[in-house]
């Protein structure tokens, strides 16, 4: 195996596995730098999505102020391309990380890039349980922690897989970009040391393995979609 | 018997921007009675969920008072209760629905136990209750299944098991049998006088077929354009309807509907006239077209005939075709007025147009 590679794809083999730039260290980049921001730009994206359902017009705690400055925030924040939000936050990301470049670094930009798109997703799948079960449930005393916890998320658990699913992907995506600030991963092995070397190999298997992730994640999360929905559609 | 419900002089107003206002319910009183099962019928948009929403205050009235069980829910334009009690209280008030509204991501046991999350009762004590409502409903093998897999009869079973849970004093039933097919809406209907008969259920029951409130209702109200029309005992109603919207839904069953539009009554000759002929139970032996042929020699001819029971007591429709010269025509009504038959004159058009 090791030979073939060394004779095929000899500037793969050359960047070794550790080290700087070595692909064992790349894709662990990629792969910290996904679950770091899923966690925390998902947290943040959820509460996001839940607090726009409930405090719409017509909603369980009805509330035009805060409705009106959770949809302004998402909107502004889905406006930024994400390449110069990295730039555009990096003396808030000092603050917090206390670096401005670097794998830590890009947790913050990450998080922030991907909370709007997915605090938008989860509003679209909240929104698609039927007001009538919301209803049922007031009629039938039930609290409005109650009614985000046991109708809405419950009920769109399927959904919200499934949104889970396309935002984690973006995100992959989006870990390439921040290789801008140094912040290594697959997507920055493959423009670093494949595409300005003119090593198209190594292009390549960044290339693929990038793929394989997406389609790990979008198997898991279609399995998991499936297992949980009950729904009749 | 005390009233368990109280709506007084009940508006709910919807404005919305621009748009000129929606008077959904208009200066409605409504009381409802301990045990009686009481039909609210009327035409789609006529306003009768908004106005059974403002019993449990899933819908704030504009004006009037809201009372059920002995307390003020909704005066003088304000909630009159904390919202912890209105929890406490909507769970005195199950409610169920066209379209069940089941939660899907539940077993349906755990739809019956979301119902008592409030309650204090252990967890054993909740599998027991659960599955004793569910019992109750002939759904217990079905505990462990999700509503998806039920049918739309089955499905309306357990919410009424939910509905039920936390045995309330008072079901509501919004259209809660329009989407079953006959049978199952029947078998669902049965259901709900037997658990009147045995726990003494209040029920108000929406609907805007009437068959469903013939089977089931003592009390009715007819709802037109936000406001009540008529409301009283339904055999009271039933045979002595005052508003021509009422005649045609005692009256105007589907069958007899189409029965007479089928005979193309637009053609009705000068010496024809149609007439509905409602009798109740002591007249039913009687033979009213014999009579009318021996006293006013008319030629009498019957296009639709039906007899059912209300409540417990058979009640007789028919339409019927008299052929005679005016002055003959004129008696008919006189006649049979003094047989305690109840007669309605319909004209050309009268019934069958909405
Ligand atoms: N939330 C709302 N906002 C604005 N208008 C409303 C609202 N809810 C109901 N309406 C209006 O109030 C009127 C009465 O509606 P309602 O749903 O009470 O009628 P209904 O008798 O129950 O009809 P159906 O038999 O179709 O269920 C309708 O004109 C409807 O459009
Ligand atoms: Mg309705």
């Amino acid at each position: 195996m090791t030979e073939l590679i060394t004779k095929y794809l000899p500037n793969v083999a050359n960047l070794g596995w550790g080290g700087d730039s070595g692909w064992g260290t790349a894709i662990w980049q990629t792969l910290f730098m996904t679950f770091w921001p899923a966690v925390f730009g998902g947290l943040l994206g959820m509460i996001f999505g839940v607090i726009l359902v409930v405090t719409k017009p017509g909603g369980i705690m009805e509330n035009r102020f805060w409705f009106g400055l959770c949809d302004k925030i998402v909107s502004l924040f889905r406006a930024i391309p994400f390449i110069i939000l990295l730039a555009f936050i990096a003396p808030f990301t000092q603050l917090i990380v206390g670096t401005q470049i670097g794998t830590t670094a890009a947790l913050v930009p990450l998080s922030l890039g991907v909370f709007p798109f997915y605090a938008r997703q989860v509003q679209v799948a909240l929104e698609s349980v039927d007001n009538g079960k919301v209803e049922a449930a007031l009629a039938l005393g039930a609290t409005n922690t109650d009614i985000i916890f046991d109708v809405y998320l419950r009920e769109a658990r399927s959904e919200l897989v499934r949104v889970s699913t396309v935002t984690l992907i973006s995100l992959i995506g989006l870990t390439a970009m921040a290789g801008a600030i140094g912040a290594g991963g697959l997507g920055n092995t493959a423009i670093s040391y494949g595409y300005n070397r003119f090593n198209n190999d190594v292009t390549l298997v960044a290339t693929i393995l990038v793929l394989l992730l997406v389609l790990i994640v979008q198997l898991v999360g279609d399995w998991l979609a499936k297992r949980l929905n009950h729904q009749d559609r | 018997m005390a009233d368990i419900i109280s709506l007084d002089h009940l508006s709910v107003t919807f404005q919305q921007d621009k748009e000129p206002a929606v008077h959904a319910v208009s200066d409605v009183t409504l009381h409802v009675e301990k045990g009686d099962i009481f039909g609210v019928v009327g035409y789609s948009g006529a306003g009768k969920s908004t106005l059974v929403r403002t019993i449990n205050l899933l819908q704030k009235p504009t004006q009037g008072t809201v009372k059920v069980a002995g307390k003020v829910l909704f005066a003088d334009g304000q909630q009159q209760i904390a919202k912890k009690d209105l929890q406490a209280t909507r769970r005195n008030i199950g409610m169920i629905f066209q379209h069940f509204n089941l939660l899907n991501e539940n077993t349906v046991q755990d739809n019956v136990i979301f119902a008592l999350k409030h309650s204090d009762l252990s967890d054993d004590e909740l599998e027991n209750k659960s599955l004793k409502l569910l019992d109750m409903v002939g759904l217990k093998d079905k505990a462990q299944a999700y509503p998806v897999q039920l049918s739309g009869g089955e499905q309306q079973r357990v919410a009424i098991a939910r509905a039920l849970a936390n045995d309330p004093e008072i079901l509501i039933s919004d259209e809660a049998t329009s989407a079953l097919d006959p049978r199952n809406t029947n078998q669902i209907l049965d259901l709900l006088k037997d658990l009147n008969n045995k726990l003494g259920l209040t029920i108000v029951l929406i609907t805007h077929e009437m068959d469903a409130v013939k089977r089931v209702a003592n009390k009715i109200a007819v709802m037109q354009k936000g406001q009540i029309i008529e409301q009283g005992n339904l055999r009271d109603v039933y045979l002595r309807p005052k508003k021509e919207l009422t005649r045609q839904f005692v009256g105007g069953s589907l069958a007899a509907m189409e029965t007479l539009k089928a005979f193309n009554l637009g053609a009705l000759a000068p010496n024809e006239q149609l007439f509905q002929v409602v009798f109740s139970a002591a007249n039913v032996t009687k033979s009213v077209i014999l009579d009318l042929y021996k006293q006013l020699h008319v030629d009498v001819s019957m296009l639709y005939g039906n007899i059912e029971v209300l409540g417990n007591e058979p009640v007789g429709t028919m339409f019927i075709l008299v052929k005679g010269d005016p002055d003959q025509l004129n008696q008919v009504q006189t006649l049979l007025k003094g047989e305690n038959v109840e007669v309605t004159k319909i004209d050309d058009r009268g019934i069958w147009n909405d």
